[in-house]
């Protein structure tokens, strides 16, 4: 073994490497797993599973026509309404189940936060990579406060966030800078 | 910060509006000047959306901001060929901040600006261009003591002095891409990041949808390119026209 070494360093050196990268992949992946599991686990922090569940209008955009449609989603009815819009906006950032209806959002999109102050205020934080166009962000966002507030009367007002940060706008056109509500659009 | 780009706003503003309040020191008013019927040539300032890292809408290669970019120029030279004068926000492939723009649309005092993009929609259903004007909102304040000779307005506020003008811009490029033949689309009132900080009459034209192929194809098409710079220019003159009165403004 050690006159292998000797004779052929850099095979050793590249076989030490190719175990190192090995292990490194597993770990990643190991992590990625642990990640998605964790994610899932807060998801559930919504709800039991055992309250009653209740339908609720959930926008998509239209195959067929400039205005976005709607279909119905069933959610848990908790007793937090932060909970039930959480489980709304993570329907709409699922995508439409029926036919005739297209997402509103960008594969990969999620929600990484929501809640409802005492004003009326919702502020969601979103984590995604929109592909601009102002007829793409105002159909994005013409889902998200109608989704929110057709549903919820308590939501008066959408403040969207970016990964946790305030934003200017989705990728360039309509501004975020002030909260939206209904009559934004 | 915020406060800080408020007050330089209202500063601006306020100073904008004495300027042209006021007259300056030996100015005859303008009905008896004998220059008063030739307008001076009206400035129009063009805005190519994105640019710099940020590319706009993206498909297959083709990027927003590069044919925004294009589209101006060309528009430009339309403009400059029928008598205007010519501004741009951006006259390479370089990025500006929306402060950067605004401040180049409230120093230049242009008789209009117009923002050139290309739109994206989820739905297949959505086609042809868009044009969009910002919304009235927001009341001006007056400074005690100035009566309606000074306002106050906020960054936000820019536009509620000429939300009025912007609709009929809007409503001229509309027009002008009717071409008297195409579905009547009108303008659609909409808060835009373009409009941030504007005061200036102000109109965003969408020239087409990247993600539907066959407007790909036309915007990717420079001989298209050039019959829409040359329709867009043909409502800019009608606007200018329109308010040749006051210099376009």
């Amino acid at each position: 073994m050690i006159d292998a070494i000797r004779r052929h360093p850099w095979r050793s050196v590249a076989l030490i490497l190719a175990l190192l990268a090995l292990l490194a992949l597993a770990a990643h992946r190991l992590h990625r797993s642990h990640g998605a599991e964790a994610r899932k686990a807060a998801a559930s922090d919504l709800y039991t599973g055992r309250e009653p569940k209740g339908d609720v209008s959930v926008f998509f955009a239209s195959a067929t026509s400039p205005m976005p449609g709607h279909e119905a989603r069933a959610i848990y009815l908790t007793d937090s309404i932060a909970a039930r819009a959480h489980q709304a906006v993570q329907a709409l950032l699922q995508g439409p189940k029926g036919k005739g209806l297209l997402p509103a959002f960008p594969e990969g999109a999620s929600l990484l936060g929501l809640f409802i102050d005492k004003q009326g205020l919702c502020v969601v934080d979103l984590s995604l990579k929109h592909p601009g166009g102002t007829t793409g962000e105002y159909v994005s966002l013409y889902c998200l406060v109608h989704t929110l507030a057709d549903n919820f009367p308590e939501v008066q007002r959408v403040q969207v966030l970016l990964d946790g940060q305030r934003a200017d706008t989705l990728a360039g056109h309509l501004d975020l800078s002030q909260p939206l509500d209904r009559s934004s659009f | 910060m915020t406060t800080f780009r408020t007050r330089l706003a209202v500063l601006a503003l306020a100073g904008l509006l004495l300027s042209r309040i006021l007259p300056a020191e030996g100015a005859q008013p303008a009905q008896d000047s004998p220059t008063a019927q030739a307008q001076p040539q009206a400035l129009v300032l063009l805005d190519a959306g994105h640019g710099g890292d940020d590319l706009g809408v993206r498909v297959d290669g083709t990027d927003e901001a590069s044919l925004a970019l294009d589209l101006a120029k060309r528009l430009g030279a339309a403009l400059e060929a029928g008598g205007c004068r010519v501004a741009y926000t951006r006259d390479s492939a370089s990025g500006v901040s929306q402060e950067a723009r605004a401040r180049m649309a409230n120093s230049l005092h242009p008789a209009c600006m117009v923002s050139l993009h290309y739109n994206f929609s989820f739905s297949p259903a959505a086609r042809g261009w868009r044009v969009f004007v910002p919304p009235a909102q927001g009341k001006a304040l007056a400074l005690p003591g100035q009566g309606e000779n000074l306002v106050l307005l906020s960054w936000d506020q820019a536009q509620s002095q000429s939300a009025a003008l912007s609709h009929e811009l809007g409503a001229a490029l509309s027009a002008a891409l009717d071409g008297g033949s195409g579905p009547k689309r009108g303008v659609q009132v909409l808060r835009l990041a373009p409009f941030r900080g504007v005061s200036a009459p102000v109109a965003v034209v969408e020239a087409g949808f990247l993600s539907q192929p066959e407007e790909l194809k036309q915007a990717r098409d420079e001989a298209s390119r050039q019959a829409l710079a040359l329709r867009l220019a043909a409502g800019v003159q009608a606007y200018l026209h329109a308010h040749a009165a006051t210099g376009g403004r």
